[in-house]
């Protein structure tokens, strides 16, 4: 259901829906900014800036040419610096796996890609594209049957979730050195943000944690930034980087050759199959919540 | 033993992954992560490599930097066709290739920059990127144009592709990464068709296979 | 209303053409059997370019899912996913009319009336010179173009509202041993015009 105009947050000269503004949004990752450097980039059509003081505080900030216009909130999480155009939330959703002592965790990529934040979201929930967009690593031809798998949308955690996914991959992770079936949890705790938990090739009674953040740069441009919180005792940080790098440079030029660019969330206007339960969902729960930004709406 | 430095988003590196591949040359790989690590500017790279740049190949303790100059020499040392880098076809023909080099370093700093920035915020005058970027994907493709009327499959008017092709092609092929499209230069797009079918063809991220 | 899209000689085999008519993408492929398709250019599923997909020869295969579309009837013959199922029949891309003529492919937006009007007799070879993209609107490029004396037959496609493309043909083909003189002759005039045009409205 579309939220009236006159409910719509003000911000800057910037009229935003409150689903899209009320949020906390990842605009970087804390390890590509040197000391002192003021990073800059686009939130929802609006330019910041920021830093991380000596301290290890993060600032931020509304910016144009003429200099710094006001401070915006803003917080330090997984590694990245989130900050909120409008209302944010008391907390960002938690990711548990995090805080483990033998996680490896680190930001694979911030990349910019043609493409609005929904879409770049319901690709990463994508099963039946592994065999044929990233073929001989997350998938291969025949196995291209996605299975039955199930979806919830919890009002109360207010997400999405997918559960009991399977898919045989010839190469899981830069750890794996043989082809499985591996079983994939979906999270969506966010609009724009969505969390992989997939079988550990180490430890087969634990999750790899693979999330995408994607910053909504504009309603038709993104920057998709990957988290990852693995486990692995051999592999430097650039091997698992360079994994989840390749795997994301594949899907780009899918995502950057997609129309409408804006997600539509009616459900009329693509054709989904049983595959898709997940981004069915998706689709629904950002209608619900009233999401309008990176989105086509449902016609009144 | 060969060994290149190597980062899998680079397109400059491609051109060399291309021809590696394509020659079948045993080879090992170090990687070296320009993005995030910046890698590329770290003191034990800077030191094999002043300028920085990827590719950088060691070729039995012989360095060389600069993806034309590694396609050069891996054409002339291991080609045994002598087809990538044909001495014997005579002057005009290096020359032509030596010309098509160039253009594929104007590729680079106008449709490879714009993929940077795109795709990872480097800076640059984006529409003067794009815009010199189209001007000259027009020119390729007016050549590629009148090589096929003429029954010529390759940049240069040879009966086979030259290091001249896989200089052009990886930027080409990226270019809608920063936001410049092929829709326009049909020539282009049935050359790109034929490059990825040839044998010992590799993609990189960002590349479909001829399929 | 028909309008030229492409050149024979553009559809290649097992290429897929990226055209562009009236603000509409289209896939133009020509199937092992010579069959012409011309398809809006976004796949049924998750709107995904077909001009990035591949040509069988008797199907087209979308690059994300791997979809599959028959010659001729574009109807959905396989969905990996689900490799048990047949397509439900309503899955079908839309077909856009499809007619050679005069060694380029012609199309419509609507369903037209009848064939391409013949310029000339179907029986005259043509020589088809090189599509020349003009970032400028049609009508200023036909008004351009109706000011100069060619010897072509010049048609101008118009791919939106801010581009088009000038097609042009010489009917009867020039005699073998002139024939890329004659191509380069009009790829010249017609790139001056575009120049032309294009510094005046400052979109080169």
């Amino acid at each position: 259901m579309p939220i009236a105009a006159n409910l719509w947050i003000m911000t800057s000269s910037i009229y935003h829906d409150p689903a899209s503004a009320n949020l906390w949004h990842p605009i970087a990752a804390c390890a590509e900014l040197r000391d002192g450097e003021v990073g800059r980039t686009t939130l929802l059509d609006e330019a910041t800036a920021y830093r991380i003081g000596a301290d290890g505080t993060a600032s931020v900030w509304r910016s144009d040419a003429e200099g710094a216009k006001g401070g915006l909130p803003c917080r330090i999480q997984y590694g990245y610096i989130w900050t909120c155009l409008g209302d944010p939330p008391a907390d960002l959703f938690e990711i548990v796996e995090y805080a483990e002592p033998d996680r490896r965790n680190m930001n694979a990529i911030s990349i910019g890609v043609h493409s609005s934040a929904p879409r770049a979201i319901e690709n990463f929930l994508d099963m039946g594209h592994f065999p044929f967009v990233h073929k001989g690593i997350l998938g291969a031809e025949p196995h291209t049957e996605v299975k039955d798998y199930d979806v919830e949308i919890s009002v109360e955690r207010d997400e999405v979730l997918a559960t009991r996914c399977r898919f045989f991959q010839p190469q899981s992770s830069a750890a794996a050195n043989q082809g499985a079936e591996v079983d994939y949890i979906y999270r969506i705790p966010h609009p724009y943000c969505a969390v992989l938990y997939k079988t550990s090739a180490i430890d087969a009674s634990r999750r790899d944690v693979i999330a995408i953040f994607a910053q909504p740069m504009e309603q038709e441009r993104t920057r998709a930034h990957l988290l990852l919180s693995i486990l692995d005792e051999h592999s430097d940080d650039s091997t698992l980087r360079r994994f989840q790098q390749t795997v994301f440079g594949q899907d780009k030029p899918i995502l950057e050759n997609q129309f409408p660019r804006r997600l539509p969330l009616d459900p009329r206007a693509e054709l989904p199959i049983r595959a898709d339960k997940a981004s069915i969902a998706y689709r629904r729960w950002l209608a619900r919540k009233g999401v309008t930004y990176g989105v086509i709406p449902v016609a009144a | 033993m060969i060994t290149l430095y190597d980062d899998v988003l680079s397109a400059n590196a491609y051109q060399v992954r291309l021809l590696l591949s394509m020659l079948a040359i045993e080879h090992t790989t170090t990687f070296v992560e320009t993005t995030p690590g910046r890698e590329q500017f770290s003191p034990w790279f800077r030191g094999l490599a002043p300028l920085g740049g990827i590719p950088l190949l060691d070729a039995s303790g012989v360095l060389i930097h600069d993806s034309h100059a590694i396609l050069v020499y891996l054409a002339a040392a291991y080609d045994s066709s002598k087809s990538w880098y044909p001495v014997a076809a005579g002057p005009a023909v290096l020359a032509a290739i030596t010309e098509w080099l160039d253009f594929g370093r104007r590729l680079c700093a106008t449709a490879g920059a714009a993929r940077l920035h795109d795709s990872l915020f480097q800076p640059t005058d984006i529409a003067a990127s794009r815009r010199n970027a189209g001007q000259l994907m027009r020119i390729l493709d007016e050549h590629l144009w009148f090589g096929e009327q003429q029954g010529d499959e390759w940049i240069c008017s040879l009966p086979h592709p030259t290091i001249a092709d896989l200089a052009c092609f990886p930027h080409i092929i990226l270019c809608e990464e920063g936001g410049i499209s092929r829709q326009e230069t049909p020539a282009i797009r049935r050359w790109c068709d034929r490059i990825k079918r040839l044998p010992g063809f590799v993609v990189m991220p960002g590349v479909f296979s001829a399929g | 209303m028909w309008y030229p899209i492409a050149a024979t000689q553009d559809l290649p085999f097992r290429h897929v053409y990226h055209a562009k008519l009236l603000g509409q993408e289209l896939a133009a492929w020509r199937a092992d059997d010579g069959f012409v398709n011309i398809w809006e250019n976004r796949c049924l599923h998750r709107g995904v370019r077909l001009s990035i997909g591949v040509n069988t020869g008797t199907e087209l295969k979308c690059q994300y899912h791997g979809w599959r579309y028959a010659n001729r009837t574009a109807g959905c013959t396989y969905i990996p996913a689900h490799p048990d199922r047949a397509p439900p029949r309503v899955i079908a891309n839309r077909i856009f009319p499809c007619a050679e003529r005069h060694g380029l492919i012609w199309s419509s937006l609507e369903p037209p009336a009848g064939e391409p009007g013949s310029i000339l007799a179907d029986a005259v070879e043509t020589l088809v010179l090189r599509g020349i993209a003009v970032h400028a609107p049609a009508a200023l490029v036909t008004h351009a173009l109706a000011k100069i004396q060619t010897g072509a037959v010049v048609f101008v496609q118009p791919v939106d509202t801010a581009n088009c493309v000038i097609r042009g043909i010489v009917a009867p083909a020039p005699a073998p041993d002139i024939r890329m003189r004659a191509l380069r002759h009009y790829n010249h005039l017609f790139s001056a015009v575009r120049d032309d045009i294009e510094r005046a409205a400052g979109t080169e």
